[in-house]
């Protein structure tokens, strides 16, 4: 089985007005982390997924979800 | 400057400055002599690869009190880029350990100077690898 982590973070970012600096800003991490988990090169935390989460005001899972 | 765009600068620098590294520490083991082992080569060479694989570490942000750039510039991603650098490090060593074996089978080689490649394969790798994830991210 060959299950990945989706998201729809830059959907849900931009929809919010909100450049990856600005998100990084808000909730303590670098750019290029919000690049990477953007496209699927990194999977986040549960920590940072939540954090995400409340910056964008959205669930967890509406943010991430698993793609077969 | 914001502060996000400030620890991007440095992150850049950081990974082209682990390029440089890796380059110095080739150049070192290319110009070294099989029986150079005497102290004014191998000190210079030892700090070089603590310094290598000191700033590998996350030690210099456990050490050192930083501003606010500290958590930023360790954060998840680079965390895990050290982690798959550290990995690829690993793999060089034994590599250059097997293929300096097989060597040494047909020609001798000084027990410093197996050391040297060693430790010089595997800072090289971990650092260039280290580095390639940092920059790709960062794009």
């Amino acid at each position: 089985m060959n299950e990945m982590l989706a998201n729809d973070l830059k959907a849900a970012r931009e929809s919010a007005g909100l450049t990856q600096g600005g998100l990084a800003e808000a909730i303590g991490v670098s750019r290029k982390t919000i690049n990477t988990v953007e496209n699927g090169v990194f999977q986040p935390s549960t920590l940072l997924a939540l954090k995400l989460a409340r910056a964008l005001d959205r669930s967890v899972e509406s943010l991430f979800w698993i793609a077969d | 400057m914001n502060l996000i765009e400030k620890v991007e600068a440095k992150s850049r620098d950081r990974a082209i400055v682990f390029y440089l590294l890796a380059l110095c520490l080739l150049l070192s083991a290319m110009t070294s002599d099989q029986y150079d082992s005497g102290s004014t080569r191998l000190i210079p060479w030892f700090v070089m690869v603590g310094g290598a694989a000191l700033n590998l570490s996350s030690a210099p942000f456990r050490l050192w009190k930083w501003n606010g750039m500290a958590s930023l510039l360790n954060d998840e991603t680079t965390r895990d880029h050290r982690r798959t650098s550290l990995a690829v490090g690993f793999w060089a060593m034994l590599i250059a350990a097997a293929l300096t074996i097989g060597v040494s089978t047909i020609h001798a080689i000084h027990a410093v100077m197996t050391g040297r490649i060693i430790i010089t394969a595997g800072l090289m790798a971990a650092l260039i690898a280290f580095a390639t994830l940092e920059l790709r991210a960062s794009r």
